[in-house]
């Protein structure tokens, strides 16, 4: 008998050939077909693509608020007592909230960067919760408030009204929503029933001038659950009640860039005028959403509608990287005069990077070493961050050191590249694949002003391994104000070599003087 | 996979050149689905050059975002399948006419051109029940788990297994009366 191994090798061994011709004769067909078809069907207009792409970024939110309360859900599933008394004070809290009718708080956001230094952001939110009554108030960093945003109950469901006071406009929305006020308890009610399960007590730290005890909970899978972000709790010991809420390093579209959400500052006595949930509108405001009114004379934003999960898989295999070593180098075309400068070389891990500089006729001019020295600390505000540079000038035998506590002259090199593929998906075209560097590519190009006030003719394209999605080239091209071309090209990529342990080990030559900088 | 969503896009977008790339990328592999699942080499084409018309025709209103491959490869077995009940419900008063027809009876101006050496495995596959032959085929052919097969066909994971386990020994014994 033919064992069952032999019997899948013989059956696998069944194969087929195709004739050319006739496989010519039906592509033919199926082209014909899908000609005939695409002539009938209309290009999407730009309205059409702008409300797709805001239609996604809706559907991304709710996915992103999705998962936070899964995350939250999943902590009340977790197992284990770190403190036995803590029932009994949960217990009291619980009580103490259910007596409360209107609560306020905070609510603000740290950026944690994975290769700067943390930033607290200048809008913060403070938000009002009463029964079947919700108010959220954004914040700009001067403390004027730029938008309101009222949840109110309508006939058959909830309506969301908002002003934006920056943009003098308003608008409403239905919304299928239950009572804010009643998730919001449960909510602090979650939180308050955790104190039980905890991962870890932080011990005592002071907040808003209240002694408070923490609790943290770690990501990880409980009961089929599965917590994302670690959570952090701190009660009042005089109140009993949440004082202070963390999220802890929330994922964003910038894979170098997480954040942090604080709830703080909490109220539960707040007497809050019944007016405030009564929404205001200016006389002179336009009933106009405010994105509308941002858009209006700007430059119409082409996008060539790439899915997320493109860019979502990109990400995936950066930030996978280990190290990375590459070239980037400037081309100048003047009158069409092409000249091509000397490249620089980099070399970088997580922490530390280097880059050669070379003059003409690969001449080594200078290498520059950074070293991050970064501690995450929640409130983005102490001294938590330093980097290193040391710069060894080869032409003038001379080297200097210096420290930085931001790094706002020097960024890590995987920022960048990071930054770009987290905009994949706000692409403006598709680039022709291709063969680069003997590997098969696909490429987008993607216009600068999609992310700040660049001149609508600054483009970047970035193309990938078809096989393993790492970039392969990136372009920066612009043109000066002299009508020159620019383009600033970064290719050679080696992914994840092993550098050697010099690498990044500044090497200076006995004979070479310390020079100390005059400023930075 | 990341390919074959920049391809939908752009044949979405209507560009011929995708429409191509997909079509060399999978139609020998769709055939061979198709041609061992039906036995029936002229059938089979007509299946798959019929996938891809419709898929031609879908390009406005395609929701598939990567898997592809997967998308074409259940447009086949489905179609597959409904051809096969077909013939089924036929074969009362049409009997037994198709199965055993051998596959190197190939006409001329054929599109599916049966390898010599795997006749004798099309003839093998012809004679077990189709659901065992579409799990044996999907598995070893199609690079389809168990589970996924299971979820395509509607049934249980272990009525999948069973049905593998049923369909190899089925074959060995069709494969070792013919050749011991």
């Amino acid at each position: 008998m033919r064992p069952k191994k032999n019997i899948e090798n013989i059956i696998k061994n069944f194969d087929i050939d195709i004739n050319a011709d006739k496989d010519k004769k039906i592509y033919q067909h199926v082209e014909q077909t899908y000609s005939k078809t695409k002539q009938t069907v209309t290009a999407y207009s730009a309205i059409d693509i702008w409300r797709i792409i805001m239609e996604n970024k809706m559907i991304r939110l709710t996915v992103v608020a999705a998962v936070i309360i899964a995350a939250i859900i999943g902590i009340n599933q977790m197992g284990g007592s770190l403190d036995p008394s803590s029932v009994a004070w949960a217990q009291q809290a619980i009580e103490a909230l259910e007596k409360n009718k209107a609560i306020v708080y905070r609510q603000k956001t740290i950026k944690v960067r994975q290769f700067s230094k943390d930033q607290v952001s200048e809008y913060w939110e403070k938000r009002y919760y009463a029964k079947d009554a919700y108010r959220r108030d954004l914040y700009s960093p001067t403390g004027n408030v730029l938008n309101t945003q009222w949840i109110l109950p309508d006939t058959d469901g909830h309506l969301q009204h908002e002003v934006s006071y920056e943009y003098k406009c308003y608008w409403d929305a239905k919304i299928e929503q239950k009572s804010y006020y009643d998730d919001l308890m449960k909510y602090l009610k979650r939180h308050v029933g955790r104190l039980s399960k905890a991962t870890r007590i932080l011990g005592t730290e002071v907040f808003d001038g209240k002694k408070c005890v923490g609790f943290e909970l770690a990501p990880g899978e409980y009961d089929g659950f599965t917590l994302f972000y670690l959570n952090r709790i701190w009660f009042d010991i005089e109140t009993k009640l949440p004082a202070r809420i963390e999220r802890l390093n929330i994922d964003t579209d910038d894979p170098s860039l997480k954040l942090t959400i604080v709830h703080d500052q909490f109220n539960y006595y707040a007497e809050v005028p019944v007016d405030m949930f009564i929404p205001q509108i200016p006389q002179d405001f336009v009933n106009a959403h405010s994105d509308e009114i941002r858009n209006k004379g700007q430059v119409d934003l082409v996008y060539a509608d790439v899915p997320g999960e493109i860019r979502d898989e990109i990400i995936t295999a950066i930030k996978g990287y280990q190290s990375v070593i590459y070239k980037k180098h400037l081309e100048t075309t003047d009158g069409g005069k092409v000249n091509v400068y000397p490249s620089d070389e980099y070399f970088a891990d997580h922490n530390r990077w280097r880059v050669d500089k070379y003059a003409w006729h690969d001449k080594l001019q200078k290498t520059h070493l950074y070293n991050i020295e970064k501690q995450s600390l929640i409130d983005g505000q102490a001294d938590n961050f330093r980097l290193t540079e040391t710069v060894i000038d080869y032409e003038n035998m001379t080297y200097n050191i210096n420290t930085f506590k931001d790094d706002s002259y020097n960024r890590h090199p995987m920022e960048n590249i990071m930054f770009l593929a987290s905009m994949v998906n706000q692409a403006d075209r598709v680039l022709e694949n291709t063969v680069i560097e003997g590997l098969r590519c696909f490429g987008f190009e993607i216009s600068a002003i999609k992310y700040g006030t660049n001149p609508p003719d600054y483009k970047h394209r970035l193309w990938l391994d078809e096989e393993t999605n790492l970039p392969v080239r990136m372009e920066f091209e612009r043109y000066s104000s002299d009508g020159i071309l620019k383009i600033i090209i970064q290719d050679q990529f080696q992914w994840n070599p092993k550098l050697p342990e010099d690498t990044f080990k500044p090497i200076i030559p006995d004979d070479y003087e310390f020079i100390v900088l005059d400023s930075k | 996979m990341l390919e074959d969503t920049l391809l939908i896009i752009k044949f979405k977008k209507g560009s011929k050149e995708a429409l191509r790339r997909i079509y060399e990328k999978y139609r020998l592999y769709l055939l061979k689905i198709a041609a061992a699942l039906l036995h029936d080499t002229n059938l089979a084409e007509d299946i798959v050059h019929d996938v891809f018309i419709r898929f031609a025709q879908s390009s406005d209103r395609l929701k598939v975002i990567g898997n592809l491959k997967g998308y074409l490869r259940t447009a086949v077995i489905n179609t597959a399948r409904n051809n096969n009940r077909a013939r089924r419900s036929r074969s009362y008063v049409d009997l037994d006419c198709t199965d055993q027809i051998a596959p190197e009876n190939t006409y001329p101006d054929a599109w599916i051109i049966i390898k010599e050496d795997s006749i004798r495995i099309s003839k093998a596959l012809s004679q077990i029940p189709f659901e065992q032959k579409e799990v044996v085929v999907l598995h070893l052919h199609g690079q389809m788990k168990f589970r996924q097969i299971a979820r395509l066909q509607g049934v249980s994971l272990k009525t999948i297994q069973s049905r593998y386990r049923y369909g190899l020994d089925k074959l060995r014994s069709i494969l070792n009366c013919e050749v011991e």
